[in-house]
């Protein structure tokens, strides 16, 4: 059930674990889809689960977004063995983000990328079945997923840590978006809640276009801004007060990304060391994810041998005043070419039997909410682990396709900014075989992944180029700035061209590089933006004098540490991707963690384009 | 002896074979019924969303779902004879059944029915609601009926003495669709307006006023009652059929349920296709069904649900 996937996009956890890497998913006409791993996110390639039934059994295939898969096999399983109703069926479960899903369906399920062809596709919302058949009505194709079941439930919220909820009225004092924009926009931060300690409000908020967290919020806060509860329409997207209030809240965003679990997994890493009101002040998550948390389980996820570790500032789950969303995780039954009507019949069985009072109680033991009406909200949705099941007051309407397609597109201008540094290993071990038998070297991978996710930054961010090798400029320089820091519009071209001519060269000096791209980035520090350095390398550190390599990281990772806490701190966030099988992955994750940010595991090549993709969505 | 057995054996064989040939068939000829209480051989039985489960029950899975909504439109557009519909036999509202055939005798069309039996079960439709927002209500009001519901939908819970947030949010299964939210939105109408007539231009304007500006749409893949069950945020009040409500409320302290007096009365019917007799074993099925799923037999209480042509009317009010 958790086999190595041979295309993972997984950031490097601690637990390495199958909740762990988001997918992008751009949309075409959208601009994008949205996955994460506790919403729905995590990898687009399968997992498999469930089976085990008879095999003369019409074989029923269930892509299911990831924070439900445990669960769904578990269902199968029993669902094969059991026969309700007579069914004879050999229910068998796949991993698919939501987002990755959604794509795959809409521009032709392939087998061999997508996993094995769904009957059941159940995402993290309902959204993503409107969005696949809006997408596909627009070509011209017959919807596929019509209405779904509703399988569990639970709400966004916004997640605080107790200390800072108590500073803002907690519990007594409602709390929505305008009074998070207000934190967002007061220059004097925490400080006029009374704890300048706190620094600035710091928000951490996923990207709507990989993330179903991240666009439940964006929808929120839009119709906070436009005072409505339903019916929001492309007219009150171009509002101009709408557009200043999207613009303030994001102004406090400490990075995107693909994935909740980044924040929660920093976050749990930063209270250890009594520093996570420093990493951030409030979270955009859903409501099990704040059950997680609290259990010291921040990615919903206990590996064997692993202890939770209960938190020291547990957070609490505020249900924004102006109304929230659910996550359904609803059970589409698919209208496609490839679904007879016999795996139509044990996919509507399948459907009936997850919702049976008994297979509803098992979603409590998740933290969701269940779906059928005669399983009441019971333990672990209680007070004592931070939220209410009497909570949400208000429901938000989810917007029609169109409409969400409207929000993501204004969103690339008015998301905060950001100021990259790309960093890419060009060591002579990158010309090495991307795959074995292959034509492409892993340099060739990797140049076209950069090129392709060049197009995800806006035209105001700011992006620079740098390679690194021993010797590199002939000179015994470890690096060259093949483009500076600087506009990505005016540069975009350059940096492509510049990329395409990239040749593997020498040694790898990792951590003089990596030290020195997070000076650099440092001292151009932009207040007003997301500051970062992007890391790709496939190698060890090796700069010819293995003396003081253990000197050389030490300092490096001191020094992070020193900048990324602490009320004045300057964060720049190091995103570290390993590329191929001899990357050293714990440094990698080390340098990450430094920062507060996250460390990617494209192991096998084949993944690098995705995977850097989704270590952009973070800006 | 060889002689008296052949005859033994070939009488048995033949009498085996009308017995099966009788049990295949279904009651064809509809004569009376009797059997027991188990699954009917009826083929090509459609029932309405409300009752499919009975109907599955009843039928041993061979029934197929419309929504009142879509059984509607098809009936008044088919002509209903066994060489054209697939179907013999229907399970639906009574309220439908009068609808249909006034407005098939208003277009010169004939009769969509054969027979039609009486109510074979009936359940009232209720407000529920989470249980605290009822008792605010009923301070309100003095009691939770449906002029409250109407009147109160959409106003503010401070205007009513009430300490929660926000407007009075009621839930309504899509009256175009649902004879569940038809029957609640026709005992609204009438518990406001009195007995109405449709076709004013002040009780259209009511009508719209009320499900556009005051009744919040149902998540999709959901009845008004599972959303108001599951999704807390989404209504605090919500119309269901009272069997349901009634088992919800005693498994989910999230659900109350209200007994509004006069009753919004849903009842149910079995009618065959024109020219065919009425299948009484698979009424008498679904009876059994029902009453096991908490709906009611016998005499129907006061209801304020108007006539099948008015509440079709209505419903036409609400696709405008």
């Amino acid at each position: 059930m958790t086999s190595r996937n041979p295309i993972s996009r997984r950031p490097i956890s601690r637990r390495m674990g199958r909740r762990a890497a988001p997918i992008l998913v751009l949309l075409a006409v959208l601009a994008a889809a949205c996955s994460s791993p506790s919403d729905g996110g995590d990898d687009a390639s399968p997992t498999t689960g469930g089976g085990g039934g008879d095999a003369s059994c019409p074989a029923v295939n269930v892509a299911t977004s990831p924070e439900k898969l445990d669960l769904l096999t578990d269902l199968a399983r029993t669902f094969n063995a059991e026969r309700p109703g007579g069914v004879c069926a050999n229910v068998s479960v796949n991993r698919v983000s939501s987002g990755a899903g959604m794509a795959a369906l809409a521009k032709g399920w392939d087998e061999g990328v997508d996993g094995p062809l769904p009957t059941i596709w159940t995402p993290a919302s309902a959204a993503w079945g409107a969005v696949l058949d809006f997408r596909l009505q627009e070509k011209g194709e017959a919807a596929m997923a019509g209405e779904g079941v509703p399988f569990m439930l639970t709400p966004l919220v916004i997640a605080m840590p107790k200390p800072m909820a108590d500073a803002v009225g907690y519990p007594a004092k409602p709390f929505g978006w305008a009074d998070l924009l207000r934190l967002a926009t007061t220059t004097d931060g925490w400080a006029a809640f009374g704890h300048p300690e706190w620094g600035p409000f710091r928000l951490g908020k996923t990207n709507p276009n990989f993330s179903t967290s991240g666009l439940s919020a964006l929808i929120a806060q839009t119709y906070a801004a436009t005072g409505k509860t339903e019916r929001l329409s492309l007219e009150d997207l171009n509002r101009p007060e709408v557009d200043t209030y999207a613009k303030g809240v994001e102004s406090a965003v400490v990075h995107y990304g693909d994935t909740t679990l980044t924040f929660l997994n920093n976050l749990a890493r930063a209270d250890r060391s009594d520093t996570a009101l420093l990493y951030a002040s409030a979270v955009a998550v859903e409501e099990k994810s704040v059950i997680d948390y609290n259990s010291g389980n921040p990615d919903g996820v206990l590996q064997p041998g692993e202890q939770p570790r209960i938190p020291r500032y547990p957070l609490v789950a505020l249900y924004p005043t102006e109304g929230t969303l659910y996550s359904d995780n609803p059970l589409f039954v698919l209208t496609a070419p490839w679904v007879s009507d016999q795996q139509r019949d044990v996919g509507t069985a399948f459907q009936d039997y997850v919702g049976r009072p008994e297979n509803q109680q098992r979603v409590l033991q998740y933290g969701f909410r269940p779906a059928n009406p005669e399983v009441p909200v019971a333990e672990p949705i209680v007070a004592a682990n931070g939220v209410d099941p009497d909570q949400p007051q208000t429901l938000l309407q989810v917007p029609e396709p169109r409409v969400m397609n409207g929000l993501l597109d204004l969103w690339d201008t008015q998301r905060k900014g950001a100021r990259v540094q790309l960093v890419l290993d060009v060591s002579g071990s990158m010309q090495e075989a991307a795959a074995p038998g292959s034509d492409e070297t892993k340099l060739d991978l990797a140049k076209r992944a950069v090129i392709s996710a060049l197009d995800q930054f806006g035209p105001s961010d700011e992006v620079g180029l740098k390679v690194f090798t021993t010797n590199a400029d002939n000179a015994g320089g470890d690096s060259i700035d093949l483009v500076p820091v600087g506009p990505i519009a005016a540069t975009r071209d350059e940096m492509r061209s510049r990329v395409e001519s990239l040749l593997p060269r020498n040694g790898t000096p990792l951590y003089l590089v990596a030290r020195s791209s997070f000076e650099q980035a440092i001292s151009g520090y932009d207040t007003t933006r997301i500051n970062a350095v992007v890391l790709l390398t496939d190698g060890v550190n090796d700069d010819g004098t293995p003396g003081d390599d253990r000197q050389q990281l030490d300092d490096t990772l001191k020094r992070m540490q020193q900048a990324s806490q602490g009320e004045n701190s300057t964060p720049v966030r190091m995103f570290t991707i390993g590329y191929g099988r001899d990357a050293d992955l714990v440094v990698l994750r080390q340098l990450a963690e430094a920062t507060n940010a996250a460390a990617y595991d494209a192991s096998d090549p084949r993944t690098i384009e995705t995977v850097f993709a989704n270590v952009i969505s973070n800006f | 002896m060889k002689r008296l057995l052949a005859v033994v054996l070939a009488v048995l064989l033949v009498g085996g074979a009308v017995v099966l040939r009788s049990r295949l068939d279904g009651d064809d000829g509809g004569g009376g019924g009797g059997g027991d209480d188990g699954p009917t051989a009826a083929a090509s039985v459609s029932c309405v969303t409300e009752v499919f489960a009975a109907c599955q029950a009843a039928t041993g899975n061979v029934a197929t779902q419309q929504t009142a909504g879509a059984a509607l439109d098809r009936l008044l557009v088919e002509p209903l004879t066994p060489a054209t519909s697939a179907i013999e036999a229907w399970v639906l509202p009574r309220y439908l059944v009068q609808a249909v055939e006034a407005q098939r005798a208003r277009m010169g069309a004939p009769p969509a029915f054969g027979e039609v039996s009486d109510t074979v079960a009936w359940t009232e439709v209720v407000p529920a609601g989470v249980p605290d927002r009822l008792a605010a209500l009923a301070a309100s009001c003095g009691a939770v009926d449906w002029a409250c519901v109407a009147n109160d939908a959409g106003a503010l819970w401070a205007e009513l003495g009430a300490t929660f947030p926000g407007t009075v949010k009621v839930g309504l299964d899509p009256p175009l669709t649902s004879a569940t939210g038809l029957v609640a939105l026709g005992a609204m109408t009438t518990a406001a307006l009195g007995p109405f007539d449709p076709s004013l231009t002040d009780t259209q304007a009511w009508v719209s006023d009320l499900l556009r500006s005051q009744l919040a749409a149902a998540p999709s893949g959901q009845t008004a009652l599972a959303t108001l069950a599951t999704r807390a945020g989404t209504y605090d009040v919500a119309a269901a059929i009272g069997a349901d409500a009634v088992k919800v409320a005693a498994n989910n302290p999230r659900v109350g349920v209200a007994t509004p007096a006069p009753a919004a009365v849903l009842e149910v019917v079995v009618a065959s296709a024109a020219d065919r007799r009425l299948d009484r074993d698979l009424a008498k099925g679904v009876a059994t069904q029902l009453k096991a799923a908490g709906w009611q037999d016998g005499a129907t209480p006061a209801s304020l649900v108007p006539a099948g042509d008015v509440l079709v009317a209505l419903r036409s009010i609400q696709g405008r």
